[in-house]
């Protein structure tokens, strides 16, 4: 960037973002609020999916138990 | 062990080191050598998460304690799903957002200070004391495999180890971890395969599982409510629960794996591709233990798994007790082999009496076997000092060693010392970074340089490993490894846990309050761990249950007027 164009620039409010920092912001807002999987894409699915997989080990393994027994 | 075995284990481990140096030779400042560049996915951390877990005793000792007690250990792990989810929804954000080095900041950040000191010695207590243990693990291979004395291995294994922590930072660490669980996995699997191969060709899928139902190996989940029997449903979902929050949310060796993550969602698929791996990787673990158990069913193990027992035996040959006791073993032996040839064939041919006399002899013979295990072992315990009784943690080593071929037993090294590596690399530099960035710094250094507080961390980490080193020279176990480790972190997780439940989610409790009931409840776990004989599953929610209940008297008491700082939430 030369000297002619930061001068050319218009004086910025501190308090308002740049466009392109809102876009970060909210891009990664968005991001964060999705697995970024095929699947599951929410939170609440993937924590879903953890609850199932661990209620199907624990079937699996009480009925081993009782096989066993 | 021959050359093969001495290449794959030499090439792969200094490959490891080589490689981490390599990744970390851009290492320029504090940041980086505590936190990383933050660059590394979500399956990175996961790993990375994992390995730190499962040290070499997770690989040595746990088929040991599937042999010997079956799948019952793995009610441990029922607590991990629940505890990591809880972790990623609560603990994660907080831990990103306020963008700490080290969990105990956050103590400070919501307390003051002494409570972050006493956060951070707690953890540096118990982290330090199981570094010994981890260092332990390892030289035990060592020696049976090369004949080393002991302590001459496990100072070696140790000098090693610090000088590959020290050069590697946070970010080598977790890359090198990355290749150092795919080699562990790839030797359990080939393990595994080689095993399930050795087994009798008459024995099926449903004959494996009955016999070892039979003798009590599949006994994977127990509903009883004692709280003295040590893994029950209960104690694995409450007691572990609380154990796994514990370990996974405040101690500084896991958080410090996760938070280096690049984003928080990184660092979260990271914390629940462990929620849904761990249960399944244990149970597999085990598994290989109780399909051990099997294979020797059909072919004469050592009278002694224990290296030290074994070692003794085999130089006092001559000695009429000990022979007598090898021939008697040996009868036994034969004597279930010929008994469950029987049930197998009467099994196939659909004849259940004769099946299930056969079976009866069978189990009959095995507890001869094991009386007369336990009254030679008790013999030369009584002359040899070092011979323990619980030999779990030689099971598997004895396996490897005995039964598969050259080249395996390189590659099964190499996991072990991987594992070792992994996690000894995390523990240390949690331990170094947590000495520098909790006590060293607010304490003796308020205005160190970046450059000198790295300085620091580096000798710091160093001097934890000879402090490990010193633990495990000394320590004598009377338990099998993995539980002491357990036992060890169930004794001091609570009150960790209860400072961070009380600061992350009740306000009201100040500084002084949480820091006189966390000195309480850690004092009374040490009144009941060495008065009660309940399972140490249940310390961690005693712990935690004590020091919220606690802090909340204390705060009603001294100053119901205290200011509380803002909370953060």
């Amino acid at each position: 960037m030369n000297n002619d164009e930061s001068e050319a620039k218009p004086e910025s409010n501190p308090e308002i973002k740049p466009t392109t920092e809102l876009e970060t912001d909210l891009r990664s807002e968005i991001d964060e609020s999705k697995t970024g999987l095929p699947w599951p894409t929410s939170w609440r699915g993937a924590y879903i999916f953890v609850a199932g997989t661990f209620i199907f080990w624990i079937v699996l393994l009480v009925a081993l138990t009782r096989f066993g027994s | 062990m021959n050359n093969l075995d001495l290449a794959v284990l030499i090439s792969t481990i200094l490959g490891i080191a080589i490689y981490g140096m390599w990744q970390t030779r851009k290492q320029r400042d504090l940041h980086d050598y505590l936190r990383g560049t933050n660059h590394a996915p979500w399956y990175a951390i996961g790993l990375s998460v994992m390995a730190t877990q499962a040290s070499a005793i997770t690989f040595l000792s746990t088929p040991g304690q599937g042999y010997l007690g079956g799948l019952s250990f793995v009610q441990v792990y029922f607590g991990v799903p629940i505890a990591l989810i809880i972790i990623a929804v609560f603990f994660l954000p907080i831990f990103h957002k306020l963008n700490v080095y080290t969990a105990y900041e956050f103590l400070e950040k919501r307390f003051d200070g002494k409570t972050r000191l006493l956060g951070a010695i707690l953890f540096m207590l118990q982290r330090g004391l199981g570094a010994g243990l981890t260092i332990y693990a390892p030289a035990i291979v060592l020696t049976t495999v090369c004949g080393w004395p002991l302590n001459v291995t496990i100072i070696s294994t140790g000098l090693l180890v610090i000088l590959y922590t020290v050069m590697g930072g946070s970010d080598a660490v977790t890359v090198t971890q990355k290749y150092q669980i795919m080699i562990i996995f790839a030797g359990m699997i080939t393990a595994a395969c080689l095993l399930i191969g050795k087994l009798p060709h008459d024995l099926d899928l449903g004959d494996t599982l009955k016999l070892a139902g039979g003798f009590q190996k599949l006994n994977a989940v127990s509903f009883s409510p004692s709280i003295h029997q040590r893994y029950t449903f209960w104690s694995g979902l409450l007691g572990g629960t609380f154990l796994m929050l514990s370990y996974f949310g405040t101690d500084q060796s896991q958080v410090q794996r996760y938070i280096s993550g690049s984003s928080l969602r990184e660092s979260r698929l990271g914390l629940l591709f462990n929620a849904v791996c761990k249960i399944p990787m244990q149970f597999c673990i085990l598994f290989i233990g109780v399909l051990m158990f099997v294979f020797y069913q059909f072919n004469q193990p050592p009278l002694f798994f224990d290296a030290a027992a074994n070692n003794y035996l085999q130089a006092h040959r001559a000695d009429a007790n000990l022979s007598a006791y090898q021939a008697d073993f040996s009868k036994a032996r034969a004597q279930i082999k010929a008994s469950l040839e029987k049930w197998i064939e009467a099994r196939h041919k659909g004849d259940q009496p004769a099946a299930d006399d056969a079976f009866v002899a069978a189990a009959t013979a095995q507890v001869s076997s094991d009386t007369i295990r336990a009254a030679a072992i008790k013999e030369v315990a009584s002359k040899r000092s070092d011979a323990k009784a619980n030999d779990a943690d030689y099971v598997f080593i004895t396996f490897i060693l005995q039964e598969l071929p050259h080249g395996v037993i390189g590659l099964l090294m190499a996991a072990f010392f991987a594992a070792a590596l992994s996690s000894k690399a995390a523990e240390l530099n949690a331990l170094g970074t947590c000495s520098t960035i909790d006590f060293y710094r607010p304490i003796f250094k308020k205005n160190a340089s970046d450059e000198h507080s790295l300085f620091a961390t580096k000798c710091f980490t160093a001097l934890w490993g000879f402090l490990a080193i010193g633990f495990a020279l000394f320590c004598n176990l009377a338990e099998n490894l993995i539980q002491a480790v357990n036992i060890l972190g169930s004794i001091f997780y609570g009150v960790m846990l209860g400072l961070f439940l009380v600061g992350f989610f009740i306000n009201r409790v100040a500084g002084t309050a949480i820091f006189w009931a966390a000195l309480a409840a850690q004092t009374l776990i040490f009144v009941l761990y060495f008065t009660l004989s309940i399972s140490y599953l249940w310390y961690p929610l005693i712990g935690c249950a004590a020091c919220i209940l606690f802090s909340l008297i204390l705060q009603f008491i001294i100053n119901r007027t205290a200011r509380v700082k803002e909370p953060i939430l």
